[in-house]
């Protein structure tokens, strides 16, 4: 499992690296760092959650974790348009949700899920995953 | 065990000072209570209180209109359709008013084997079913890995276009580690029903020793299932043990805690059933607490007015006549072909008589013709698990469904899973009455809604199947 996680880090590290004149790397490396700062995952997801509804104010965007055929709510962003999110397949069972999503450019997208991948590899690596879904009494 | 030590968020007294103190009601006092609740705010204790003493014909019939509306505007015209499947009778518990209690002789004890287990579930997928809840009596045989791994059958039981996508449970509570369990397996709704919140009463029918004979433990066994990270949760009483209406406050009481405890979110459901006779239980004959199907009725439309964004669930133990009263005063889900013997779908179908059951069924009609009867009175069945399978749980569904927008989810997927059933499972007659229904609803839609749905039934018309907003 950790050569494969790996392997996942290392690939989307080196797509977020790769320089974009319309998003650049550095957009990407500082939002990644961000992200690495917090304690848990659901953190890092709320960061990148209001991340992408900063830049694409139309948008919800959510995350969800799979376990068995339910995809439980973690935390998300943005407000809701009652439309059909479209769905993307993250790492290690996690999933991302955007509505509007065609508000987003596609190469933005594809920064956005491999910067997501790249987070959840990170803080699967080093045992931060944390129980995701379990309640926080305080949010 | 030894009884848990701590304080309670029932205060019995308190309770008993709110309904007395709240006698003979000002009609302008309930209808400011119904101005509450019309704008989907949760009513407080006080208030339901004085909601309970009304008895003016003109009042409670504008408390049944608002409840009516009310569950309109949060969750539609939808009626989501799902079906018990009792898993095992085996109860170290004594609880007096069961049929499956301990010392009861006269039950068969059974539990299903895992080929038995999806025989069933396989009648269930042929009868259009698509979201179940699994039921287990309070034993050691019954433990977390056991439901987990009856989960997994259920989840990998396949028909044809059919099978289950949502399993919702009804288990003894637990601990917080064997919720972990449960909430890994991708379960839906974790149910606890307290039975009777009255303490007295609860230690009268639980008998001392017991497990159950503890009264926090289950009254907190949805607070462990929260803190393990299931964030869909039941709550229930059975009417009939002690007064409705100190049961009513009870389950009002229940959900400020948990609302006040979580971060907003509070029960998923709530469920009222009315106790019902049970084989070789001489204690329901002699329960002086039964409900009448007036009181009945206005409780139901209590609740939904005390929580109006809160699903309820409203069961086959009930007759057809009374379910087709009750189901417009705010009902959003319903059961239909249930059977509730071990093994009991199967045996059904192969034409042998029902099992000795927990209780006695009211409503033993098929699913088809409870379908068909729901879209004469104006209701669009409903099969949808989206909300479940695209994240909208806990906090994000409590978000939708308190200022009542669930609805803009709820009734396209309904339509869209209607459908299904009308084309794989439906009788000719409920296909003719069904089909009516789907086109009066999608006159109803606005048109960008609409244009989506006819999208995705086009779509199922070419064979797809599971689509959902």
């Amino acid at each position: 499992m950790s050569d494969k996680i790996n392997s996942v880090i290392s690939d989307n590290i080196n797509y977020v690296v790769k320089s974009s004149v319309k998003f650049p790397t550095s957009q990407w490396l500082n939002l990644l760092n961000n992200c690495l700062e917090v304690e848990e995952l659901p953190g890092a997801f709320r960061k990148i959650a209001r991340r992408v509804v900063e830049d694409y104010p139309e948008t919800r965007v959510w995350f969800a974790r799979q376990l068995g055929k339910r995809r439980s709510y973690i935390v998300g962003a943005g407000q809701e348009s009652y439309r059909s999110p479209s769905e993307y397949e993250l790492l290690d069972d996690y999933w991302l949700f955007i509505q509007h999503q065609r508000q987003l450019p596609s190469r933005y997208r594809q920064l956005l899920v491999a910067c997501c991948r790249v987070v959840i590899g990170i803080f699967h690596e080093q045992g931060k995953s944390g129980d995701s879904n379990a309640i926080n009494t305080n949010r | 065990m030894l009884k848990t030590e701590r304080e309670d968020f029932i205060d019995d007294q308190q309770i008993w000072r709110q309904l007395e103190e709240n006698q003979d009601p000002e009609p302008a006092e309930i209808r400011a209570i119904l101005d509450k609740s019309r704008a989907k705010e949760r009513l407080e204790p006080e208030e339901t209180a004085k909601l309970l003493q009304v008895e003016d014909r003109e009042l409670l019939e504008e408390i049944f209109e608002l409840a009516r509306e009310i569950k309109e505007e949060v969750y539609g015209n939808r009626i989501v359709f799902f079906a018990p499947l009792y898993i095992g009778n085996k109860c170290i518990n004594n609880c007096l008013y069961c049929g499956f209690r301990r010392d009861n002789q006269a039950i068969e004890r059974k539990t299903l084997s895992s080929e038995e287990l999806a025989e069933e579930v396989e009648v269930l997928i042929d009868q259009g079913q698509k979201r179940l809840i699994l039921v287990y009596g309070e034993h050691p045989d019954y433990d977390a890995d056991f439901i987990c791994d009856t989960i997994e059958t259920v989840y990998d039981t396949t028909k044809e276009n059919g099978e289950i996508r949502r399993v919702n449970i009804n288990a003894a509570p637990m601990e917080v580690e064997e919720y972990k369990k449960l909430h890994e397996a991708g379960i839906g709704t974790f149910q606890i029903f307290q039975e009777t919140y009255h303490h007295e009463t609860y230690d009268r029918l639980h008998p001392e020793g017991d497990v159950k004979s503890d009264y926090q433990w289950r009254l907190y066994g949805l607070d462990r299932a929260m803190e393990a990270g299931i964030d869909d949760l039941g709550i229930g009483a059975l009417f009939g043990l002690y007064d409705w209406r100190f049961e009513v406050m009870g389950l009002l009481y229940h959900t400020i805690h948990l609302e006040e405890k979580f971060g907003g979110i509070g029960p998923h459901t709530i469920s009222f059933p009315r106790l019902e006779p049970a084989l070789n239980t001489p204690f329901i004959a002699k329960s002086k607490y039964k409900v009448s199907d007036e009181e009945f009725k206005k409780l139901v439309a209590i609740i939904r007015l005390s929580v109006p964004y809160t699903g309820m669930i409203l069961t086959a133990r009930e007759d057809p006549e009374i379910r087709k009263e009750v189901i417009p005063l705010g009902v959003s889900q319903i059961d239909a072909g249930s059977k509730i013997g071990i093994g009991a779908y199967k045996k059904a179908k192969d034409g042998y008589l029902p099992e000795k059951e927990q209780f006695h069924l009211g409503d033993i009609r098929s699913l088809d013709d409870v379908i068909r009867e729901t879209c004469q009175m104006g209701c669009i069945p409903s099969f949808c698990t989206a909300g479940y399978r695209v994240g909208r749980t806990g906090d994000h569904f409590m978000s939708l469904a308190k200022p009542g927008f669930v609805h803009k989810y709820c009734m396209p997927n309904a339509v869209l899973t209607f459908k299904e059933y009308l084309e794989d499972y439906a009788s000719p007659e409920t296909r003719q009455v069904g089909y009516q229904a789907i086109e009066e609803q999608l006159e109803a839609f606005e048109s960008e809604q609409r244009q989506l749905v006819e999208e995705k039934l086009e779509k199922i018309d070419r064979g797809q199947r599971d689509l959902y907003v």
